[in-house]
């Protein structure tokens, strides 16, 4: 029996040969069929590629009419190439890299108008609805939304939804003058008995009538007992002084909080005036809505083009094998970096050919990979281009920096001289801007960014909303400028940014605001006031009325003072109202003893 | 399913060597244990195909073991894990795979690794194994299953299908 057939070798070459053939038949069939498919799974949005012709001999790769849609709108392509053709490192196929020595792109554009709807790939959530933003930021430009928005609210609409700190305060200053009330009215009733008053008389009076009657041997008890009623009398006095000075304290302060009420209203009034009514803080709020919506919707398609690349070109981070997630049936790929000190993707130099303004911008992009870590550098993309027909310069420098612990990636942007007319935006029909500014990114989500913009002999014609004053009104004051200048700081994080906008437009609107708005605005002031004055007048004036309820409390610690210093007086006058007999010592207080 | 059955007793009955069997099942086993589209499963093919052994028992092997490959996945992963991502073998493994031809044979995954180790070193004692059994099964059992009716019909159904031509 022999150990090996030799036959056998002619078999596998020729399964083997039928297989290679398959191959070199169908590969760019397989190979655009699998772009297609797993690109647009991965992306998750739909990938087309117009054709693909690979060269084994020559390590290339040359591709036209890609078109990668855009997520969140099936009729738009988030990017587009006409041409695309690369040279391959043959050598690191073999390692499974894709190491691009060499790539030409021609023809990107962006954000263009798909022929066919894009269709969701499958198993991927549809989060777009067909055609449904038609009217997109770029179609927008400059315009004045309907300014629905700004329409001024009624006073009592505006005092449904706002609390009024009037309200706030009085009641609480009502119920600590209520509580100083009832703590005084208690205070009364156990300080201030008025049955003592009564007591002291009555005693008083019997103690006269004994002093009166002359019998010698009740007198010395008298003394002594009217000596412990004026005790008694000077000590309620001493609590009734005591019991003033705080009553006062209190009261003082009471007045003081009723005193406080009174500008309340009109703190209120001027708040929401300045909420609701179109002031000059108002034309803020309207430059607001003209330029942080369009302006808030762009970037928020550039940070989703962002976050779609980021896990791309961010492969060194989580590419532990603790890090990763096991998949049944996938393993996990364990890196050795110093064995193949090449990321799975690197693309070395690329030329790149934008269609900005439909004018060709040359650029280029250097160590593009997805694995910055093992290859030490970031990548960079930068675009320039000298004078044409629509802007003098344009110079746009990308740093994708993920070689540290914290990623850091900038983008820089100066455009001198663009020519306004051919932007695109049906309104400005003549200028000239100058745009520069820079934004960077710490880790992929913590945005900080300022970006100035310079429009010099601007001539806008904003078409007439019917029915709409206002718009009308800002857009006659904006078509008489020639001279725009804005500015655009950028803060925070990618899901929660703040935009802050400053512009010499702030003031030309808020003075077309004012005038268009002037008579309504009175109105609105004076109707605002009374709906004010209306919803506070009951707690104002029941305040005042607790206020004065505790000024009569002094009253009567006014009166009880003054009963016991009329009982102190009498006890005083009684006592030295009879005369002692000679020889006899003199009595405490004047009183003389009869014997 | 009976036709896979009646190859394997076909094989069994057969003259060929009970090596020659054994080592059909042992490669199907590798090749059956490992992730299919591997390139070092070409070379393994290419020696199936020169070498002397039963393809069919490889086919078996082949699907047999595929089966098997699914359920101990996470074994092989583990397997796997452990050797690629040892401490004492990383410098090993650095000079291996700075060899390219062993990252396109994707050597420094988890579950390729892992499963070419369990399948090489259960393939040895598999082979001895079927081996022992099948000269068992010729001295001992051979002559009494012949003698079955309808295994004995079987035989000769087999026997009648490869004279005209068809099949079950």
């Amino acid at each position: 029996m022999k150990i090996f057939r030799w036959q056998g070798v002619l078999a596998f070459a020729l399964l083997g040969g039928l297989a290679g053939a398959f191959l070199i038949l169908f590969l760019d069939g397989m190979i655009e069929r699998g772009i297609e498919k797993k690109g647009s799974e991965a992306a998750k949005t739909q990938i087309d590629i117009g054709s693909l012709t690979t060269s084994l001999l020559a390590q290339s790769v040359a591709l036209s009419g890609i078109e990668i849609a855009n997520p969140d709108n099936n009729i738009e392509n988030l990017i587009q190439f006409e041409k695309l053709s690369l040279d391959l490192d043959g050598a690191q196929i073999v390692s499974r890299k894709v190491i691009i020595d060499e790539l030409q792109a021609h023809g990107i554009k962006l954000n263009q108008k798909r022929t066919q709807p894009a269709k969701v790939p499958a198993g991927v959530e549809s989060s777009q609805e067909a055609g449904q933003e038609t009217d997109s930021a770029d179609q927008k430009g400059l315009s004045l939304p309907g300014l629905g928005g700004l329409s001024m609210k009624s006073p009592e609409e505006i005092l449904k939804s706002e609390k009024l700190e009037t309200l706030e305060i009085g009641n609480r200053a009502k119920k600590t003058i209520d509580d100083l009330k009832t703590k005084w009215q208690k205070k009364f009733e156990t300080d201030l008995n008025p049955n003592a008053i009564k007591e002291t008389k009555q005693k008083l009076a019997e103690l006269q009538n004994i002093v009166k009657g002359g019998d010698l041997t009740e007198i010395p008890k008298a003394l002594q007992e009217f000596e412990s009623l004026q005790k008694d009398i000077k000590s309620r006095m001493d609590r009734i002084t005591s019991m003033k000075s705080e009553l006062q304290k209190d009261i003082k302060m009471a007045k003081q909080q009723v005193a406080d009420l009174k500008n309340l209203p009109q703190k209120d009034f001027e708040r929401l005036k300045n909420k609701y009514s179109l002031s000059p803080g108002g034309g803020k709020n309207i430059l607001g809505s003209m330029l942080e919506g369009p302006l808030k919707e762009k970037l928020d398609k550039a940070w989703k083009a962002y976050q779609l690349i980021g896990p791309y070109l961010n492969k060194g981070k989580g590419s532990s094998p603790a890090e990763q997630v096991y998949v049944r049936g996938k393993g996990i790929d364990i890196s050795f970096s110093k064995a193949s000190p090449y990321p799975d993707f690197l693309l070395r130099h690329g030329d790149l050919s934008l269609i900005l303004f439909d004018t060709e911008v040359k650029g280029e992009v250097n160590d593009l990979s997805d694995n910055q870590s093992v290859y030490g550098k970031p990548a960079k993309l930068n675009f320039q281009s000298g004078k044409n027909q629509n802007f003098n310069s344009f110079a746009l420098d990308i740093t994708l920096d993920k070689t540290g612990p914290q990623s850091l990636d900038a983008i820089v942007l100066d455009m001198q001289g663009l020519n306004l007319k051919n932007t695109g935006q049906a309104e400005l029909k003549e200028g000239l801007a100058k745009i520069k500014g820079q934004l960077t990114i710490i880790d992929e989500n913590n945005l900080n960014g300022n970006f100035k913009a310079e429009l010099d002999s601007v001539v806008l014609s904003i078409p007439k909303q019917d029915g709409n004053e206002l718009a009308n009104t800002i857009a006659q004051s904006l078509s008489s400028i020639d001279r725009i200048n804005i500015s655009v700081g950028i803060s925070g994080t990618i899901e929660n940014y703040q935009l802050d906008i400053k512009s010499n437009l702030s003031e030309i609107v808020s003075k077309a605001v004012k005038k268009a708005f002037a008579g309504k605005m009175k109105g609105f002031e004076s109707s605002l006031m009374s709906a004010i004055q209306a919803k506070t007048g009951g707690v104002l004036s029941e305040t005042k009325g607790s206020l004065s309820g505790l000024l009569g409390q002094n009253k009567i610690l006014g009166d009880s003072g003054s009963a016991y210093g009329g009982l102190l007086g009498e006890a005083k006058n009684g006592a030295t109202s009879k005369a002692v007999p000679k020889g006899l010592p003199s009595l405490p207080g004047g009183l003389k003893l009869p014997f | 399913m009976i036709r896979q059955a009646l190859k394997v007793f076909k094989a069994l009955n057969s003259n060929e060597k009970p090596w020659q069997l054994s080592l059909g099942l042992a490669f199907g086993g590798i090749i059956g244990l490992m992730p299919l589209w591997t390139p070092h499963n070409i070379v393994l093919l290419f020696l199936a195909f020169i070498i002397n052994l039963n393809f069919a028992l490889l086919l078996i092997g082949l699907f047999f073991f595929s089966g098997i490959a699914y359920i101990l996945d996470p074994m092989f992963h583990q397997i796997g894990l452990a050797v690629l991502t040892s401490e004492g073998m990383q410098e090993f493994w650095n000079g291996f795979f700075s060899n390219s031809i062993f990252l396109f044979d994707r050597l420094n995954n988890t579950l390729v690794m892992g499963s070419l180790i369990f399948s090489v070193i259960s393939a040895v004692p598999l082979f001895f194994l079927i081996n022992f059994l099948i000269r068992k099964y010729r001295e001992n059992l051979m002559g009494i299953l012949e003698k079955i009716p309808f295994l004995k019909s079987l035989k000769l159904a087999k026997a009648f299908d490869t004279v005209t031509g068809g099949g079950s």
